[in-house]
């Protein structure tokens, strides 16, 4: 079980001109969010513990051991990942979920389906969960494959659980649904949560604000309220300032 | 057959030039059988006899078919490349008039990929229908009569033997190889698409494909299309090799057979032996006007499939009816009248199903600033396509200035409207390019203007080469916000009367969100603005919202009335403000 993740000075150069650090860390069953602007390197982080890039410079240690000298496969096997636009595959939903998991048992497929909220919408469709979805056949919005990439995850039902939340791409009560799911989600789970809105922060037991690729502030959501710096300034700006 | 016969009337305008293509074909392989007879004969006779005389009145005679058959070659292909040429010319204007009143309410049903496909390769197939499909049997049936009275000369027996193995070449052998060929020709176009489908499924699904550890299932499933595509093919190229031994066999049998008829005629005294070799050669040459055939067959098929796809679009009919001749716009010709009036506006995108507005009426006067709010589906686009002419309503009406929008030319409607919506779609080009766009006689201060307004112009400055800058495909070097920006500042120069403004923020994150909206707002002052979002943000600064939900419009106000009724507007604003973890 993985205990740790720590950047340490990890650094990528996606323009010749900048150079981007980090010093994260995190321990078991916490959730620790990166925020900031578009662009600010947030992505980049994600992709740089799903292992598909490198770091130019410093490392990722999990357990104290560096990331690159683990199994790629064998690290993945325990890591979810929601993506911000997840990639619908042309098959059917029951495919497209067991992806997670070609294992598992179509009863906790279904179960992946209710927790994710999906299940009611599966139920709606012709041919439910073997209705082929993909780019000519049913098109699905932006929150039913955001939800989908929710059921995979709790098919995985993996320990590390990586989030990037998706941007306002859906009304407010898809939204809700969303929320409670990716709550039941992260229980128990170490989190990395990439945040696009302060509404995601509350809970989140550390902070990380990163701007221009670099860490600039870390804390929880009273702390950092309380320091005056640019999450202070982002969060008045949202009129979170009272929470 | 009926898509045959309408594929051939396309080409009617250019019949003159598909028959000179046709006996220019004809007589270049008339000259090539000339030149193998005429040696054929030549060395006959000098075996036969010395006689120098003749040698040298051959010699002239085949230099002079020599040329000829060059001459003859080089004017056939020429004309055969001219007549296809034009035709392409012709066939692309003929679709895309076709096609432009369909956009876009139409084209909606087809792919992007699709498209292109039958605008490009379809009507490069139906080109091929005409030099490819039509001329080679034409030139082959000339050949064939011309062959058959030579031989009819010699020995009436010879010529129904040579059209016999005509027939078996050039109709029978492509006929069976057609019927062979069509099961395993469509199975292997079908894998080919299922194999296509799946590449790029798994090429843009790798993040997804890695993060699961799915790649070596993944690979195994890419193994198992491929090769059911390459085993498609293999029965392909196999039915392909039969039929190319057996056009390489028949020439030669033809020829064992007449060698046959003709030694005995030749013994039998029916004609001189001289001319024996002259018939073997010349029947060997006269082969070349069948070799095509088999070809030709296998593109009639798939120039008439291109022909029956194209045909497709063009029959269908406009959504949107031929607007009357442009009129003169009114301008605000009532000034009592207001700038925009929805009366009862009631569509469904399909006769079944269900009613996407149901009776929306509203009204914009000049300057106002209007928000339509409401969550997805509630018919927001729908309305934004309906004033755009994108689709035609029946039911209700929207007046501009006063005036059905039924009653004014479509572009005169567009002329009115600006859009901003969230994918502002930025060309491969400099930054004054794409601002051009919207108006290009703009001047350089205009221009300079229009940037400042909508906070770019800075960020410009900034770039290599400013307002020269190349900013890639989709504008690949800005961010969301800037694009966005760039495409507030294209609109500010098209200075239309109403600017739309469809969910222009919804790629970006909150702060930016705001902000930007903020910054059009004050850009856009003066103007009359119509902002339709499913995010409430900013909307303090609107003089009214209209919040839609199934269709319809359930209430109305200024957010802060709208914030005390505590209906819709009032829930969705609590769940979008409420805490993610709960």
């Amino acid at each position: 079980m993985v205990a740790q993740l720590e950047w340490a000075r990890t650094s990528r150069r996606p323009y010749a001109d900048t150079t981007n650090q980090f010093g994260i860390r995190s321990n078991v069953g916490e959730t620790i969010a990166l925020f900031g602007p578009s662009g600010a390197g947030k992505t980049t982080v994600a992709h740089l513990l799903l292992r598909f890039d490198e770091p130019t410079r410093g490392a990722i240690f999990i357990d104290d051991v560096p990331l690159r000298e683990l199994d790629a496969d064998a690290w993945r096997s325990q890591l979810a990942y929601v993506p911000q636009a997840p990639h619908l595959f042309h098959a059917s939903i029951a495919d497209n979920l067991f992806f997670a998991r070609p294992a598992a048992t179509p009863a906790e497929m279904e179960r992946a389906a209710r927790d994710a909220h999906l299940h009611a919408w599966g139920m709606t469709l012709p041919e439910r969960y073997n209705t082929v979805i993909g780019e000519d056949a049913a098109r699905l919005s932006g929150g039913q494959a955001q939800r989908l990439a929710l059921a995979r995850a709790f098919l995985k039902d993996a320990p590390i659980l990586i989030l990037d939340e998706p941007t306002s791409n859906v009304d407010p009560e898809l939204e809700a649904q969303l929320r409670d799911a990716v709550t039941r989600l992260m229980c128990g789970r170490t989190t990395l949560l990439i945040a696009h809105r302060l509404a995601a922060l509350y809970r989140a037991d550390n902070i990380v604000v990163i701007q221009n690729g670099r860490v600039v502030e870390t804390g929880n959501h009273q702390m950092l309220l309380q320091r005056g710096g640019v999450y202070q300034k982002l969060a008045l700006g949202a009129g979170m300032a009272h929470a | 057959m009926r898509d045959f016969l309408r594929s051939t009337k396309l080409a009617a305008p250019y019949k003159w030039w598909i028959l000179l293509a046709v006996l220019l074909g004809a007589g270049t392989i008339g000259a090539g059988i000339g030149l193998m007879a005429t040696a054929a004969y030549l060395i006959s006779a000098a075996a036969l006899g010395p006689l120098h005389c003749r040698l040298e009145l051959g010699d002239r005679r085949r230099a002079f078919l020599w040329t000829r058959a060059r001459r003859l070659a080089l004017f056939g292909t020429s004309c055969a490349h001219t007549v296809s040429l034009r035709l392409l010319a012709a066939l692309r204007v003929w679709f895309y008039n076709a096609f432009e009143p369909l956009a876009p309410a139409r084209v909606q049903q087809y792919h992007s990929g699709d498209l292109l496909t039958r605008a490009v390769a379809d009507i490069d197939a139906l080109q091929d229908f005409y030099v490819r499909v039509l001329a080679p049997p034409l030139v082959a049936i000339v050949v064939a009569l011309g062959m058959g009275l030579f031989l009819w000369q010699f020995d009436p027996r010879l010529a129904p033997v040579l059209l016999l193995a005509w027939l078996v070449a050039g109709a029978g052998v492509p006929a069976v190889v057609l019927r062979l060929a069509r099961e395993p020709a469509q199975k292997s176009s079908a894998q080919r698409a299922a194999m296509h489908t799946q590449l790029v499924d798994a090429i843009q699904g790798s993040p997804d494909i890695a993060a699961f550890g799915q790649c070596e299932n993944g690979l195994a499933h890419a193994h198992a299309t491929s090769n059911a595509y390459a085993s498609a093919q293999m029965r392909l190229a196999q039915i392909n090799a039969v039929q190319a031994g057996i056009s390489q066999l028949l020439p030669n049998l033809t020829l064992l057979a007449l060698l046959g008829i003709g030694i005995t005629a030749v013994n039998a005294e029916e004609f001189s032996g001289v001319y024996l070799a002259t018939i073997a050669l010349a029947t060997v040459a006269a082969f070349e006007a069948v070799t095509p055939l088999p070809q030709a067959a296998q593109s009639f098929e798939h120039a008439l499939a291109a022909a029956r796809r194209l045909f497709e679009i063009v029959d269908a009919a406009p959504l949107v009816q031929a607007p009357p001749p442009a009129k003169a716009f009114a301008q605000a010709d009532s000034t009592h009248a207001p700038l925009l009036e929805i009366r009862d506006l009631k569509f469904a995108y399909a006769p079944h199903e269900p009613n996407a507005l149901d009776g929306i009426s509203l009204c914009v006067r000049a300057g106002q600033k209007l928000a339509i709010v409401g969550p997805s589906g509630a018919g927001k686009s729908t309305l934004v396509n309906l004033l755009l002419r994108f689709w035609e309503y029946h039911d209700g009406d929207t007046l501009l200035n006063g005036k059905s929008l039924q009653a004014y030319a479509q572009a005169d409607v567009r002329a009115q409207f600006g859009v901003i919506t969230q994918r502002t779609y930025l060309f491969n080009a400099t930054v004054r390019a794409n601002l051009q766009l919207a108006q290009p006689q703009a001047k350089e201060r205009e221009i300079i203007a229009a940037t400042q307004r909508a906070q770019i112009y800075a960020k410009i400055e900034t770039l290599p080469q400013g307002f020269d800058t190349r900013i890639g495909e989709r504008g690949a070097a800005l961010s969301g916000g800037e694009r966005q920006r760039l495409g507030v500042a294209r609109a500010l120069l098209r200075a239309t009367p109403i600017l739309i403004l469809d969910e222009p923020t919804a790629n970006l994150d909150a702060p930016t969100e705001r902000a930007l909206l903020q910054e059009i707002f004050q850009a856009m002052q003066g103007h009359t603005l119509l902002l339709i979002t499913h995010r409430l943000v900013a909307l303090e600064a609107m003089d009214e919202i209209i919040v839609m939900n199934q269709g319809r419009i359930t209430e109305r106000g200024t957010q802060a009335e709208l914030l005390t009724q505590r209906g819709l507007f009032a829930r969705m604003w609590e769940l979008q403000n409420a805490p993610f973890v709960e």
